[in-house]
């Protein structure tokens, strides 16, 4: 090999190879960290992705699946291993690992489950990656956020839940839906818990600027003839419904996760 | 008035223009959704369909992609077991069928394969009589021939996903080998899609200097440097992965994303894909093989014709015979 290599190639810089500059790692390769590795890398949005599992052959497995498609995509490393060092030199850590809901089950049924599993996470992140940021994606989001920050021993702004980024995104689909319009001219905020006790935010729901509680000012309420108030229903409904039909929820979630990782 | 009513006047008398570059994906396993999510990530498509026989999985899969709509460019998405919702697609990709398990070959699925085609292609055809159908499911180049058959398509519309994938595996460990972008490392795969795969390495290049000329042993049992090796790595890939993981999904899917990609852009550019070779390299039968093709909106335009050593040429016809072997006992 280096004598084709030397007759091909003559190198100019020094050989160490350079420290990467956007690196983002996925902890966890279920459903939910291969569909944020997917989408954070068909968004050209890293230029080396790292994936850390305790599953060993189903983390090999998805990481040479990935390696394959490398012609297609625009970052040059995909690496992947059980030991965290791979993760070193990261500027952003997604975290899904953790057990899912199962059907009918609520996010807050998970909490202790997890917090186990992210006492041996947390700090292995920290220690390769002492100035990266965190993104909590495992349910219950909320409560694994404030544990991470705890874990973590990182200053608040690096610690970030992903949140009711889905649950807007969904509100807004399904509101757009209503009207005819596309999502991203629907404007209305979810906040609060990601889960059932979500919060839509009705006096600042507006299309190009029209509040939409000017136009009906019932809305969000029982006695809203319209009955806007189910569209959030089932915007809190919308994740047990997909588990109900496929067994969980990736799709959905990734592209979010990878709306964040942009920004 | 309604909220909707006080907000929002429609203006337009006409009837809406509907679904210009409308994507159908048959079959939501794990191929058929990687496809569809690089297709909606590239923004390929102001319309997407599914199709499957398993009822709520579709419906779940279709509501996930629904819910990341604020994030997608793709306005419409939808979904059902009758084939109605497919209607003018542009492209049809068909993922649909049994996949193989840890250590079975391609060629084993081609019965069950062939019986799911019945169904499916009439079809996809009643609904979009001028679409292209773009042909994944395994074994590949089988299977695209039956769906030319059973389509009636004249085969610049039938075109079979064929090496397409395994030309990136080469290029992927090509470029891993001189620490390159795989698309800067050209190599061409051919013919099967499966363990009778060519490898043209008179083609095989960087910045246009043939490695062959650097190392003329390349590829042969004496190469120092093994790139035997390499090939082999690329036939074995799948098998790997499945072993792993219990299935391929990723790879493929964006392959098939990078096809649509120059179908539905009319880009001309060229693709390893399967098309039919009867008459050229010396193949007799009716069989598809891949080939480069050049693949714009019109579908499968134009073949180039490689310049192939002997031994390459034939391989090339003892996969064709063997293909034909299989296809000839097909009840159609």
């Amino acid at each position: 090999m280096s004598s084709v290599l030397q007759k091909l190639i003559t190198p100019l810089a020094s050989s160490s190879a350079e420290p990467p500059r956007n690196k983002v790692t996925v902890v966890g390769v279920g459903q939910v960290g291969m569909a944020c590795a997917v989408s954070i890398l068909l968004r050209d949005l890293c230029d080396e992705l790292a994936l850390v599992d305790v599953m060993e052959d189903r983390l090999k497995g998805e990481m040479m699946d990935l390696q394959h498609g490398l012609l297609f995509l625009k970052t040059s490393k995909v690496v992947a291993d059980k030991d965290y060092a791979v993760t070193a030199n990261s500027r952003l850590v997604v975290v899904t690992a953790g057990v899912r809901q199962q059907e009918g089950e609520s996010r807050l049924n998970l909490v202790q489950r997890n917090v186990n599993v992210f006492k041996a996470i947390i700090p292995q992140i920290v220690k390769y990656s002492p100035n990266c940021t965190i993104l909590v994606v495992s349910n219950p989001v909320d409560v694994l956020t404030y544990v991470t920050w705890k874990l973590s021993g990182l200053p608040k702004h690096r610690i970030i839940g992903s949140g009711t980024n889905l649950d807007s995104a969904r509100f807004r689909h399904l509101m757009a839906e209503r009207l005819g319009i596309h999502a991203s001219s629907f404007n209305g905020w979810v906040l609060g818990e990601h889960g059932d006790t979500s919060v839509p935010v009705w006096s600042g729901a507006n299309v190009a600027g029209v509040n939409l509680q000017k136009l009906n000012p019932e809305i969000g309420t029982d006695a809203d003839k319209e009955q806007w108030k189910a569209t959030h229903k089932a915007v809190v409904d919308s994740a047990y419904e997909v588990i109900k039909l496929k067994g969980y929820t990736n799709w959905a979630i990734g592209f979010s996760v990878a709306d964040l990782t942009e920004s | 008035m309604s909220t909707q009513e006080k907000l929002i006047s429609h203006v337009m008398k006409e009837e809406a223009v509907g679904c210009r570059n409308k994507v159908t994906v048959v079959g939501v396993g794990m191929v058929g959704m990687a496809s569809a999510i690089s297709i909606l990530l590239k923004d390929l498509c102001d319309e997407l369909a599914l199709v499957d026989v398993m009822e709520d999985k579709l419906k779940g899969e279709a509501m996930d992609l629904q819910h990341g709509a604020l994030f997608l460019k793709t306005h419409k998405i939808v979904a059902d077991k009758d084939y109605s919702v497919t209607a003018n697609s542009k492209v049809v990709v068909v993922t649909a069928g049994a996949r193989q398990q840890e250590g079975e070959s391609r060629l084993n699925l081609v019965q069950r394969n062939v019986n799911i085609f019945k169904f499916i292609i009439p079809n996809i055809v009643k609904y979009s009589p001028n679409c292209i159908l773009l042909v994944v499911s395994n074994p590949v180049d089988i299977l695209t021939y039956v769906a030319w058959k059973l389509s009636g398509f004249p085969r610049h519309r039938v075109i079979g996903s064929g090496t397409n994938l395994d030309s990136a595996r080469f290029r992927h460990l090509m470029g891993e080998k001189f620490h390159l972008h795989p698309s800067s490392c050209h190599g061409w795969i051919i013919g099967e899609h499966g363990d009778s795969s060519v490898a043209v390495w008179s083609g095989v290049n960087i910045a246009g200097v043939s490695l062959q000329n650097l190392n003329p042993n390349m590829g042969a049992d004496g190469d120092s440097e093994n790139w035997k090796d390499v090939h082999k790595k690329v036939v074995d890939g799948a098998y790997e992965v499945i072993k792993l993981k219990g299935y391929t999904s990723w790879a493929i899917g964006m392959s098939v994303a990078d096809l649509v990609e120059s179908i539905m852009k009319n880009l001309h550019k060229v693709h390893p894909v399967s098309t039919l070779v009867q008459g050229m390299h010396g193949v007799k039968d009716e069989v598809f093989l891949s080939i480069p093709c050049v693949l714009g909106n019109s579908g499968l335009t134009d073949v180039i014709h490689m310049t192939l050593k002997p031994e390459e040429e034939t391989q090339l016809v003892k996969s064709a015979e063997t293909l034909w072997g299989v296809q000839k006992e097909l009840t159609l």
